[in-house]
């Protein structure tokens, strides 16, 4: 490629000339920047727990937290000679049992933690496991939480326990309706009445049984990696 | 063609040149094969799809302790672009005034085969990724188009700026009796 060359002086052009680029490529930046900002914005929105369930909508739903006053209800000690209960929960949907802590009870404690992910692997499975073509575990057997659908009217009731080898003892209930739940986690504290409240300031200082608890609300659309950040 | 339609060439690279630059320009979508559910248990962060611009990539070079290659990248997509379109823009600012090109043109045609090393790079990176085992994946964004169009926009305009030059000169030179 050949260039003319001029043996004559001329004239420098403004360095304007130069910075025009850059300053074209700066505005083009400070615009995905500002574009960056409005869509972390709308993101933070949508992580708020408070989005309302929806009628016709199906949810995960498992108490995360459960918590149960040092006395029974009727005042009598949980387990001789001075053990803390062992927690479990039945959750109850059109009157039949859907799902249980009965074989994950939080022992000798009075609050019990649940994750909503899990994989109960025995010992002998893991060479099936291991094997090619063998047992397969899945994302959706890992999910331990309740599947329900939102209904107009629709009761979710849970059933709280100490584990006991003779005969578990009846903690206390919770009976809500789903369409006041929330997705996300929804605290209730249980008041003089024996009903949940969310106002922490009605709750019942020396009932004896179920205290408080923490139930969780995910939507059962989400895709995988929102499940499972949402249930762990 | 006119100094005026280069012009309005360079105003449209030196756009593209920013959407290049700042915009999503590959996706890294990691996976971990038949037990990537697990990662997702074990930390969902493991799995998400990280969408990195040009300039973040240069950014982690630089930070990660890749310094000399983080410069190298810096020089040739960022630096160097921005002023062989500054160079442009200055030498049809010359043409339109009827004079010619200068010096700066020169030593930029002679170092413009160096622009495609950007392009190279990316294409090193992407062989690379899709190499890795587990089914991770490299996904190219369209960021990576607005810079290709950058640089191949930028090509086009250094020839028509050489013709245009020698157009200029020629109507302008006296004719002999």
């Amino acid at each position: 490629m050949t260039e003319t060359v001029s043996t004559e002086k001329q004239p420098s052009p403004s360095p304007s000339f130069y910075v025009a680029p850059l300053l074209i490529v700066v505005a083009v930046g400070a615009l995905f920047f500002m574009g960056g900002d409005k869509q972390q914005a709308e993101e933070g929105d949508e992580n708020k727990p408070s989005a309302e369930v929806k009628v016709g909508k199906d949810y995960y739903v498992l108490v995360t937290l459960m918590e149960f006053h040092p006395k029974k209800i009727n005042g009598a000690k949980w387990d001789a000679p001075d053990s803390a209960p062992d927690i479990f929960y039945h959750l109850q949907w059109h009157d039949k049992t859907i799902f249980s802590t009965k074989n994950n009870a939080a022992k000798d404690v009075l609050i019990g933690k649940w994750m909503g992910l899990g994989a109960d692997i025995k010992l002998s499975d893991l060479g099936k496991i291991l094997k090619p073509g063998g047992k397969r575990l899945t994302p959706l057997n890992a999910i331990k939480a309740a599947l329900i659908s939102a209904e107009q009217n629709g009761e979710l009731v849970v059933l709280a326990y100490d584990n006991d080898p003779l005969r578990d003892d009846f903690a206390g209930q919770c009976a809500l309706r789903v369409t006041d739940l929330k997705q996300g986690d929804n605290e209730f504290f249980i008041d003089t009445n024996g009903r949940p409240t969310r106002d922490r300031d009605d709750l019942a200082k020396d009932r004896g049984g179920l205290k408080r608890l923490v139930l969780r609300v995910v939507d059962s659309a989400l895709p995988i990696e929102e499940l499972v950040k949402a249930l762990r | 063609m006119k100094p005026g339609h280069l012009q309005v060439l360079l105003i449209a690279a030196s756009i593209l040149l920013g959407v290049g630059l700042f915009a999503p320009c590959m996706t890294l979508q990691p996976s971990y094969g038949n037990v990537t559910w697990l990662a997702r248990l074990i930390d969902p962060d493991l799995v998400v799809p990280t969408t990195y611009s040009l300039l973040d990539g240069i950014r982690s070079l630089l930070t990660d302790s890749n310094v000399f290659i983080g410069v190298v990248v810096l020089l040739f997509s960022v630096v160097f672009p921005l002023w062989k379109l500054g160079v442009y823009w200055a030498a049809t600012a010359r043409l339109a005034h009827g004079h010619e090109l200068g010096a700066p043109v020169r030593w930029v045609n002679q170092l413009g085969k160096w622009s495609m090393l950007d392009v190279f790079v990316m294409a090193v990176l992407v062989v690379a990724v899709k190499g890795l085992p587990g089914g991770s994946r490299v996904e190219i964004e369209w960021g990576a188009a607005a810079f290709c169009a950058s640089v191949l926009l930028s090509i086009y305009i250094s020839l028509h700026i050489t013709k245009t030059s020698h157009i200029t000169k020629t109507s302008a030179a006296p004719t002999e009796p």
